[in-house]
């Protein structure tokens, strides 16, 4: 079956340029707007599989880029046609996550560089029906669960000290995501930490190693990632 | 073994967290039977009691305080009249407090991460912070407060806190020693940022709010004690 190209709208692309006219702290210019699809140092082949090894640093950052490229597709899927019944504050919400998520990917791009798998990664929505709710919001909360988990799981397989601060700082924004994507609608008040995302007894997030969530969410991918343990 | 000093101060602030709901829980009137709210602070204290016993098992030594020794008016000194005198009694006093602690608590656990690096208490750890980043995601949405969003904007820490000094601080100078103060030219990037924080590795982010709550920031242990030691002697 061939997957739909991925949407690259004016808005999201505009955003996207916008947290990537960045300013290197080191006085090293970063690329020019609008010149990040068009890098000579990443892979430009789309049909080449992208190889994660979740064994090396590189590999767990790659994983969480891939992971990013998708929820924030996710996310602008939902903000450019919002589910039928939306509330205004999903839409800022939803909004804000693909955000936040462009800016995450800002940072893998700057920090991966030539290691980094495909840029536009080709995403597969054609069996997803976007416009109902019903639909949406499970998708998104597995999604936002999925990807906090997968990033509990990133900070401590990550060697770098360093690199481990700053997935542990983004960590923590993706869990908020996933406990305000639960909210939404939500009549129970519970629903934020319900016991599928959080262990009642133990207080604690319920693990998703990373490559079982990019293995839960393989298929909304139609770029081929080759993940490797 | 895991580092008990880390482990013990991750513990202070989930203590805190714990007595503060169960207080709030044991009123009669403050959080009503059924509502949605009672329910997600009945859900909150059960996940704080859940990190109190997970970083006991983990190599936490921390005995759990005396009741006499918190003050949840934020006064510092047992007894001694903070500027949240109304922790108990008003809803809206409580979420604020709650919120203070919780983004506190987000941030402290982060703060610990690096020292408990390469021992079994880290993976412990990063799932007590995405859990508490849960609910303080939570909280500030049930503050209700317009512009308030469930991730922290620059330095601000919303609406709703008072400038009235009690005991010798306000309510918005509690708030400031949880969200930070600027990073400037002067002190980046030695200075622990606080929430504004736009300087990540290689990467300044430009001036955008988003470029701030995409982030939440790490607090050093005498940032989170600064906070702590408010409510708990």
């Amino acid at each position: 079956m061939n997957g739909t190209p991925t949407i690259h709208p004016p808005g999201r692309a505009l955003s996207r340029r916008r947290f990537l006219g960045l300013a290197a702290s080191g006085g090293v210019g970063l690329l020019a707007a609008g010149a990040l699809s068009a890098c000579n140092d990443a892979p430009l082949d789309p049909a080449a599989e992208a190889v994660i090894d979740l064994g090396s640093d590189g590999g767990v950052l790659n994983g969480l880029y891939a992971l990013s490229q998708l929820k924030g597709e996710f996310a602008n899927r939902v903000v450019l046609a919002p589910f039928v019944g939306m509330p205004a504050a999903g839409v800022a919400l939803f909004t804000d996550l693909r955000e936040h998520t462009t800016a995450h990917v800002g940072w893998f791009v700057e920090r991966l560089r030539s290691r980094r798998i495909y840029d536009s990664l080709r995403f597969d929505f054609a069996a997803v029906d976007m416009t109902a709710a019903a639909v949406v919001l499970p998708r998104a909360r597995q999604l936002a669960d999925a990807v906090s988990a997968a990033y509990v799981d990133s900070v401590v397989r990550l060697r770098d000290a360093d690199t481990a601060r700053v997935v542990a700082k983004m960590a923590s924004v993706h869990a908020r995501h996933a406990a305000a994507v639960r909210d939404l609608g939500d009549v129970s008040g519970t629903a934020f930490a319900a016991p599928e995302a959080v262990d009642p007894q133990t207080g604690l997030e319920r693990e998703l190693s990373l490559a079982d969530a990019l293995e839960a969410l393989r298929p909304y991918f139609h770029s081929r990632l080759d993940v490797r343990s | 073994m895991a580092n008990p000093e880390a482990l013990n101060r991750m513990l202070r602030v989930a203590y805190l967290l714990d007595e503060l709901y169960a207080r709030a829980l044991a009123s009669a009137t403050l959080l009503p039977a059924g509502t949605p709210l009672r329910a997600a602070v009945q859900l909150v204290r059960a996940h704080k009691a859940g990190h109190v016993a997970q970083l006991l098992a983990a190599g936490g030594t921390l005995p759990r305080p005396a009741a006499s020794a918190f003050n949840f008016s934020g006064g510092g000194a047992p007894g001694a009249a903070g500027p949240f005198p109304n922790t108990f009694t008003q809803s809206a006093e409580l979420l604020r407090v709650a919120q203070l602690l919780e983004d506190t608590a987000v941030r402290a656990c982060k703060g610990e991460l690096d020292a408990l690096r390469g021992g079994p208490a880290l993976a412990v750890a990063a799932r007590i912070q995405a859990a508490t980043a849960r609910h303080a995601a939570k909280v500030r949405s049930l503050r209700a407060v317009p512009g308030l969003k469930p991730w922290i904007t620059g330095a601000a820490p919303g609406a709703g806190f008072s400038a009235t000094p009690v005991g010798g601080r306000s309510q918005a100078a509690v708030a400031a020693l949880v969200y930070g103060t600027p990073v400037t030219a002067a002190n980046a990037p030695a200075a622990t940022p606080g929430e504004d924080n736009r300087v990540q590795g290689p990467i300044t982010f430009p001036a955008d709010p988003r470029s701030t709550e995409a982030f939440d920031e790490p607090m050093t242990a005498e940032q989170a004690a600064a906070v702590a030691t408010l409510f708990l002697a």
